[in-house]
């Protein structure tokens, strides 16, 4: 009986205390040494099945640039591309079932049905056009990824976002990339 | 007895902190100011002008749904910071709240309120709160035209000050945009061209527009003078693109605005630092 009134009393009465919880350092604003990151695989055997998913897997490289400029670039870049819509509008029930709670509820289920099969998928080409545009604008050049490689440093945003510091963990990793040796295999274009 | 003792440190907390509270709450804001927008739409009567609002004009070759909105003055900067710090500081009260009740049912409990799972204490950085131009935000189009003749034209009746170009439906110009001045009394007016481009960009191609119609009062309309004004948030999560270069005011180098003057080398814009989001 005593505990929920405590808790209710503590609640507005120990402000002091709480406000001595240790901040979490903010993993957006730190730099890595680039020495301590992980130079990610590249190199694979190109076939026609990875030609033909380039628009989906790449990543990017620019000429006298250097790791710092490059994160700094990709992680605005990555601002842009989170957050996004899925570009979806609630969508009606047709006649005759217009204007009834019959229609009114399949319209519901229909809008989260498609919500839940083509949101996400639009979600994460929003994500890649915005990333290509955004830095294609800074003058980085696209090069084509087999997809697992890609996989290791990259990751998809469609209904569920990567954790924040895995989010700029990877982001370092395409700085690595972007600041490093020029590739060999062509340039894709914006 | 212990809860007993608990509770009686508590209450006398509780006496202090509302009390301290209540000694840095800031003085009521006298008034608060009004946000409003009108369109102009198409009728054959003249159009009188009200001296103490400024009008947008738009002119496009389609229908469109242009998104523009107002840059604060110095004066509205600062009373939207203070909004911004009093809205922060509910939140982080409220936050406190929540850390010192987790906190003591652990306590209640016997485990060690260190190891509860608490919420992110909001920061003046991490603090979520719409900036002033989101506040400000006019949508136009696609229907409620001024004129039809050679196109769309939009007309929107808007407080005085300066304003800039953010998007045309689902897509801004986030990765670099203009600003413009619309002063009182006068229409200003500007041509605004979505491109489609083959290499699957989509900037805006903007600039002043020379535009006569006798239902505005003669000598009204003046073409608007743009400014470069560097990149925004994408803070409705769609697509992002910009505003093309406008010869003899801006271009790009590496994605950034840099001015372009007659006889001068470019210099780096300077609103777009000070635009940063």
């Amino acid at each position: 009986m005593g505990g929920p009134l405590l808790a209710a009393v503590a609640m507005w009465a120990a402000p002091v205390a709480a406000a001595d919880v240790a901040k979490t350092e903010d993993v957006t604003k730190i730099i890595p040494d680039p020495a301590t990151v992980v130079m990610p695989k590249l190199d694979f055997t190109e076939t026609d099945a990875d030609r033909a998913d380039y628009d989906k897997y790449f990543y990017f490289h620019r000429a006298d640039t250097g790791f710092e400029e490059a994160l700094a670039d990709l992680r605005e870049c990555d601002g842009m591309s989170q957050g996004l819509q899925s570009g979806l509008q609630y969508a009606q029930a047709p006649y005759p079932y217009a204007g009834t709670m019959a229609g009114a509820a399949g319209g519901i289920l229909g809008n989260l049905l498609a919500e839940a099969i083509v949101g996400s998928a639009n979600k994460r080409s929003l994500r890649r056009t915005n990333m290509r545009r955004c830095m294609g604008y800074k003058g980085y050049a696209r090069y084509g990824l087999q997809k697992d490689l890609w996989q290791e440093f990259h990751f998809e945003e469609g209904f569920s976002g990567e954790e924040e510091s895995k989010r700029q963990a990877m982001l370092a990793q395409q700085a690595k990339v972007a600041s490093g040796t020029k590739p060999v295999t062509g340039e894709l274009g914006i | 007895m212990i809860a007993r003792c608990l509770i009686i440190v508590a209450a006398a907390s509780l006496a202090l902190s509302t009390s301290a509270a209540a000694a840095e709450k800031p003085a009521k804001k006298e008034k608060k100011e009004k946000w409003a927008t009108k369109a102009i739409t198409d009728k054959p009567q003249p159009v009188t002008l009200d001296p103490a609002k400024a009008y947008i004009l738009v002119r496009s070759p389609a229908q469109i749904t242009p998104v523009l909105m107002r840059l604060p003055s110095e004066e509205a900067a600062a009373a939207h910071e203070a909004d911004r710090a009093e809205a922060f500081a509910r939140a982080h009260q409220s936050w406190r709240k929540r850390v010192a009740s987790i906190e003591l049912e652990a306590k209640v409990a016997g485990s060690d309120p260190n190891k509860r799972r608490k919420p992110t204490e909001p920061t003046m950085e991490n603090f979520g709160y719409p900036s002033y131009e989101q506040k400000h935000t006019m949508f136009l189009g696609p229907q409620n035209r001024f004129s039809k003749v050679d196109g769309s034209v939009y007309l929107q009746e808007a407080p005085a000050g300066a304003y800039i170009f953010y998007a045309v439906g689902a897509t801004c110009a986030c990765l670099g945009t203009v600003s413009f001045d619309a002063p009182a009394g006068k229409v200003v007016a500007l041509d605004l061209l979505a491109m489609n481009n083959p290499d699957g960009t989509t900037p805006f191609k903007l600039g002043g527009a020379a535009f006569a119609d006798a239902r505005l009062p003669a000598g009204s309309v003046v073409p608007a003078a743009l400014k470069p004004a560097g990149p925004r948030a994408n803070w409705f999560g769609i697509e992002v693109d910009r505003v093309m270069p406008v010869e003899g005011v801006f271009t790009y180098a590496r994605g950034k605005q840099v001015t372009e003057t007659v006889n001068a080398p470019d210099t780096p814009a300077s609103d777009p630092v000070a635009a940063q989001p």
